[in-house]
């Protein structure tokens, strides 16, 4: 008997969360630039507040414009629920900060963007949160890491610059057999090419101003709860199932079930903390989204062909992408991306420093920035810019050497991105010789 | 809050405030596969506005111990026997009881009204037919503990507005937070509650029996396609009790159309 099918992940791209506005028939999201939100009487207004009635107070809190975003987000992530952040950074933050506090304690990969290395090596301990690294690609590293006082397990799908792909399954299995979550930040996959919850992560962060977003507009950021979690039988979580005094005596776990963690992230950490998302982002965010599955198809397309023209072109001593048969992660790349292992990666120059000095100034079409998942190609040298926060020895733990270039492959002409390429390949290997 | 009963641990929930005496009892039960959080935002509003609200988790359901019943009738002994001893240790009422199923929890209260029908005083019943005949497909598919099965409840469960979504709770996938929950559900409860209700034959008698004699409300959506409008209709009429259609609304209304889901039963508890 073959189970009948919701709503293919295309169409979801292109309504989910939305329909026509009741009003007014707008067809597109309208973007609803209110603070707050009138009350109907007396009676509904205390109803919302005790969470007795469903509706809008704050934009603080949760906004019409941005709750199409988020319903929109989770309906593709096969996630219960979704909170929307000024951006990618602040989805991170809510999200551990959600279930972990003074005297708890993350295993993280090693391989992180470099603002979310900043924030678990140094920011988060200055609040009492401590940080373990560990290979990503040694899942018994994760589980060796784990601590009495743990709160979560945390990972890219796929690390930048060098493409670590995490096997999550494995991953997962290890820090579900502890009583623990994994949060794994998805941003260079989105979940079109991987639907990380489906693999067995718990929650998931994006930044949506990358690929999400595609036109580089608007600053955003997501956090995604899977709803499988069962926080009440891990035992290492009573802030959500018990009685929490920060929120009117509430058991979320009893009240919400699958959806307790997204809940107490919108009532506590973004009522808190405050790093909501704008309706203005919220609507541009969407117009991007709108056609996520054709681009991430085209950026897939560009970037095999440009790491197939990179792998064998002489002034290029090492490509990084899991797509090629030599790529440590190639195996599990394959089994968890099979439509492709994303856009953005890195690789090495002959020649070091100087020649991708030469490089990235003889680009033309690739821009020189500190961003990806644009639809417009981009590169960056990691360690002058990305990582420069970094010491040396973490540098090079988390795979960034002097000669190592990033790119970001976008929706140009592949003719185009191999000519701009080809030209400045040259120029490097002459820097080189 | 964990009650004994019977020797098992059953979880009960109060829509966040505690029972005192003299408000009247509203009793809400979910449906097939389900636990007490259906109700969240209902049984909150519920117990702010005048009502003592017991929502359990049936055996066997959510965080309450024990195997679920394998018959409505059963679930309907359990439920009442349970609602008394809730009361010898609590300050509920045992008389003028308000009884509120949502699918499978309609059936068993409405059988559990047709047996105390002296202490009960209002019925509510959602998304409920009787019979409620479930298909041979998605029968073979909960009794095999396959995943089709949930993903045919909640694919035939909602409208096709609530797959689209716009969910007036902000951010939540009301269609992937209901397949999460019954993903919860242990191996065979889904089986024993659809076939408890396939199984169901006493329907039309304990509607007739109840007709006259308590205020009864059905309460079905426009788009329910697994308790179909007329059927919701045909037993409203069995039971002599008023009829409320929810407009671009399927089987989960309480998920689906939280608001307009109120305004009917606030409607029905006049």
């Amino acid at each position: 008997m073959s189970a009948p099918k919701n709503l293919h992940f295309d169409t979801l791209a292109l309504h989910a969360g939305q329909r026509p506005d009741s009003q007014t028939g707008a067809r597109a999201t309208p973007i609803y630039q209110s603070t707050s939100f009138v009350f109907d009487d007396s009676d509904k207004a205390s109803s919302l507040f005790d969470v007795a009635r469903a509706g809008h107070v704050y934009s603080r809190i949760s906004n019409p414009t941005v709750g199409v975003l988020e319903e929109r987000v989770s309906a593709l992530e096969g996630g219960v629920g979704a909170v929307c952040t000024a951006s990618g950074m602040a989805a991170i933050h809510l999200g551990i900060t959600t279930i972990a506090g003074n005297g708890d304690h993350i295993v993280a990969s090693r391989s992180l963007y470099g603002g979310t290395h900043n924030l678990l090596t140094y920011t988060l301990p200055r609040f009492g949160i401590e940080t373990t690294f560990v290979d990503p690609s040694d899942p018994a590293a994760f589980a060796a890491a784990i601590k009495p006082n743990t709160k979560l397990l945390f990972a890219e799908t796929i690390a930048n610059p060098r493409c670590e792909v995490v096997d999550i399954p494995r991953v997962s299995a290890i820090a579900h057999d502890q009583g623990l979550p994994l949060m794994v930040d998805a941003t260079l996959t989105t979940p079109y090419l991987m639907q990380a919850i489906k693999h067995g992560a718990d929650i998931t962060v994006h930044s949506l101003t990358k690929f999400m977003g595609g036109h580089g507009v608007a600053i955003g950021g997501v956090l995604v709860d899977g709803g499988r979690f069962r926080w009440e039988k891990s035992g290492r979580f009573p802030g959500l199932s018990e009685p929490y005094a920060g929120f009117h005596g509430m058991n979320f776990v009893e009240e919400f079930g699958p959806y307790a963690y997204i809940m107490r992230a919108r009532k506590e950490g973004l009522r808190d903390f405050g790093a909501s998302l704008s309706p203005g982002n919220a609507f541009h965010l969407l117009q991007g989204l709108e056609t996520l599955p054709m681009r991430m198809d085209r950026h897939v397309s560009n970037t095999e062909a440009i790491v197939d023209f990179l792998a064998k072109h002489s002034a290029v001593s090492e490509v990084y992408h899991p797509s090629q048969p030599n790529h440590p992660d190639h195996e599990i790349a394959k089994q968890l991306l099979p439509k492709g292992c994303g856009a953005v990666f890195g690789f090495e120059l002959e020649g070091g420093r100087p020649a991708g000095s030469a490089f990235i100034e003889a680009l033309q079409l690739f821009s020189h920035l500190a961003n990806v998942g644009d639809a417009k190609s981009l590169v960056i040298h990691p360690a002058s810019t990305t990582h420069s926060r970094m010491d040396d020895a973490d540098l090079l733990k988390a795979g960034v050497t002097p000669g190592l270039v990033r790119l970001s492959v976008g929706l140009e002409s592949l003719d185009d991105l191999l000519g701009d390429l080809s030209t400045a390949l040259r120029r490097a290997e002459k820097v080189a010789q | 809050m964990n009650i004994e009963f019977n020797k098992q641990k059953i979880f009960v929930g109060s829509g966040g405030v505690e029972w005192c005496e003299g408000l009247p009892t509203l009793l809400l039960l979910h449906g097939a596969g389900l636990n007490r959080t259906v109700w969240v935002l209902l049984g909150r509003y519920f117990a702010r506005h005048g009502y003592n609200v017991v929502i359990p988790d049936l055996p066997g359901h959510g965080a309450s111990e024990g195997s679920a019943f394998t018959s409505i009738e059963d679930n309907a002994k359990w439920v009442n026997s349970f609602m008394d001893h809730l009361a010898q240790s609590n300050p509920l009422a045992t008389q003028k009881l308000i009884y509120c199923g949502h699918s499978m929890g309609s059936l068993v209260l409405l059988e559990a009204a047709a047996n105390r029908v002296d202490q009960i005083d209002k019925l509510l019943l959602l998304g409920s037919s009787a019979p409620m005949v479930v298909g041979p497909p998605l029968l073979d598919a909960a009794r095999n503990n396959e995943h089709a099965a949930i993903e045919m409840i909640n694919m035939f469960g909602h409208g096709f507005g609530s797959r689209i979504g716009n969910n007036p709770v902000s951010g939540i996938s009301a269609y992937n937070t209901m397949e999460a929950l019954l993903e919860q559900a242990d191996d065979g409860v889904l089986f024993a509650d659809l076939n408890a209700c396939n199984e169901y034959k006493n329907g039309e008698q304990a509607a007739k029996s109840l007709a006259g004699n308590i205020k009864a409300t059905v309460i079905s959506g426009d788009a329910d396609r697994m308790t179909p409008t007329k059927l919701g209709a045909k037993l409203c009429t069995q039971l002599g009790g008023s009829f409320a259609l929810l407009e671009d609304c399927g089987h989960m209304m309480m998920s689906e159309q939280p608001e307009t889901t109120l305004q009917a039963m606030k409607q029905a508890l006049q």
